[in-house]
């Protein structure tokens, strides 16, 4: 019994602590730049390690899915969770179960196989941009964050719904002012994981992206972040070299990131359950 | 009176058409991402292509090493993740852990390409296991194991309290209430979760990068210290290094890994099936 407690204990610990150790040289060398610099070139000599676009990239990319996914999320939630038939619900509920099940490489290779060549072909220079990789991701996040909304919606007692619609208030009124005000703190709670599931999503980002390590001024400007860095560079990068640490250095910044976003969501979670 | 109500009525009809009209539509985009993923690499399926070794620059042969090597991870993961995670999820629910369930939920929120990370550095290059099926999959198992006790303590936590207090009362210790009572009732929602575990680790592509794939290997692994090549970490490479002369493989190999998942989770599905 203990054993499997340890290892819960251990491995938070551990990987915060691992990745501490091994971005120290990284911190010790380059310093502040690592935040305040936009120039990341880690295979130049001397290298340069300026992560601010890398996280900044993060952080937009972020934002802009989450905006994206978590609208369309909701309106289908309040459908199915108001307006469909039974087998309606079912029906999609299995759909996007499956969908959920597709690895996030497959779903990158299609987009960069059936989308992607668009661009080129209406005169946008990159092929691979932010605005693809929005589209990818939306159709990562759509399962978590449907799921999730509904979830929440379905269950506020309909005692509420019942006494909201007595009042003469449309059942579009009622699911979005009555239901969703009920189920606030679960909706909130969805809008952060999904944040969460993007803001560590790699692939789709790293093969639709583009790769470029500057912040986008534009949706179809090319962009990297922290995971894409992560994944495209950690191969090639010189065992406990300053661009190994580096790398290591952009996990920590992730692993704060997704820590922040788990621990508002379990605080999202307790309130609701008062 | 009558007049407001058939228009509220109508109304009401137009915002439901709308929602529906929503609703279809990115189901149905969802069924192309699926069909577009799944159908263009049928044709390339042939007794070779599961068979063989990927051979003059991925422009012929198969992707026989990668099969094998996402079943050889997968299975030793799971071997490693599922006893661990179900036995924490049960202490998670049984004991008043708080402390140990708020660190297995930061845990389960942790990007995949850190668990990757993590790997690389402690099982690939401190523990000198260089990249290997072993450190793969305990890179793996790490990263689904907060995952799999999470939702076994979710299921913990639905059996009523009120058949906890019955079996005590009728002099039952605390481990066999655990282990005669509460696990039998969860046992299908137990194989559920490995299942659908299952599905997410034989797609994961960016921790395998780091830990345990090769883009090619040119025989299959002698140990679990060797290298592998996996289906998703395979289809990464085609795409990310070779251009359309290995847009065949990449295609043919995705459907392969999609009818994979779709086995798994056809069985974890039945197993919630049968619960109800």
């Amino acid at each position: 019994m203990a054993i499997s407690s340890v290892t819960a204990i251990a491995a938070l610990f551990g990987i915060y602590y691992y990745l501490v150790k091994e971005s120290l040289p990284a911190i010790r060398s380059v310093g502040a730049e690592l935040f305040l610099s936009d120039q990341w070139y880690p295979v130049w000599e001397p290298g340069e390690y300026g992560m601010r676009a890398l996280i900044i990239n993060s952080l937009i990319v972020t934002v802009l899915g989450t905006l994206l996914v978590v609208p369309v999320a909701y309106f289908i939630a309040i459908y199915l969770h108001g307006f469909a038939t039974k087998k309606e619900k079912a029906i999609v509920r299995r759909l996007i179960e499956y969908l959920s099940g597709i690895p996030s490489v497959i779903i990158a290779f299609v987009f960069l196989t059936y989308l992607s060549p668009i661009f080129p072909a209406i005169g946008i220079y990159s092929p691979q941009n932010l605005l693809l990789a929005l589209i990818g991701l939306f159709f990562l996040t759509i399962p978590i964050s449907t799921v999730l909304i509904l979830e929440s919606l379905d269950s506020v007692p309909r005692e509420l719904e019942e006494a909201s619609a007595a009042l003469g208030a449309l059942p579009l009124m009622t699911y979005m002012k009555v239901t969703t005000k009920a189920a606030l703190q679960g909706v909130m709670n969805a809008i952060v994981l999904t944040a969460n599931r993007i803001v560590g999503e790699t692939i789709v980002v790293l093969l639709l992206g583009g790769g470029a390590a500057m912040v986008p001024t534009k949706l179809t400007d090319p962009f990297k972040t922290l995971t894409a860095a992560i994944a495209s560079e950690m191969p090639e990068a010189a065992k406990f070299s300053i661009h190994y640490s580096a790398l290591f250095f952009a996990g920590l910044v992730l692993v704060i990131f997704s820590t922040v976003f788990e621990l508002t969501s379990v605080m999202l979670l307790r309130r609701s359950r008062r | 009176m009558k007049k407001v109500d058939k228009s509220r009525i109508a109304e009401n009809r137009k915002t439901r058409l709308a929602l529906r009209i929503l609703t279809y539509i990115i189901s149905s985009l969802i069924v192309a991402l699926f069909l577009l993923a799944f159908v263009p690499g049928l044709k390339y399926w042939s007794w070779e292509f599961f068979t063989q070794f990927p051979k003059e620059r991925m422009t012929d042969g198969g992707i026989f090493p990668a099969i094998l090597g996402s079943i050889l991870l997968t299975v030793t993961s799971l071997a490693i993740a599922i006893p661990l995670g179900v036995l924490l999820g049960i202490v998670l629910s049984e004991y008043n852990l708080t402390y140990i369930k708020f660190a297995v939920t930061i845990l389960s929120g942790i990007p995949s390409v850190v668990y990757g990370l993590f790997g690389l550095g402690l099982f690939c290059i401190t523990m000198n296991m260089r990249t290997s099926i072993l450190a793969g999959a305990l890179t793996l198992s790490l990263m689904v194991l907060p995952v799999i006790s999470s939702s076994v303590y979710e299921v913990m936590q639905a059996i009523p309290r009120e058949l906890r207090e019955a079996a005590y009362a009728l002099g039952a210790r605390k481990s066999e209430v655990i282990f005669e009572m509460l696990v039998p009732s969860v046992r299908n929602t137990i194989l559920t979760v490995s299942f659908v575990n299952a599905g997410r680790v034989i797609g994961e592509t960016a921790p395998l990068i780091l830990t345990a794939a090769v883009f090619y290997a040119t025989q299959l692994p002698k140990s679990l210290l060797s290298p592998v090549m996996t289906m998703p970490t395979h289809i990464y490479f085609l795409t990310a290094a070779y251009g359309s002369s290995a847009r065949w493989m990449a295609e043919g190999t995705a459907s392969v890994l999609i009818l994979f998942i779709i086995l798994v989770y056809s069985i974890a599905f039945m197993f919630r099936r049968e619960k109800k």
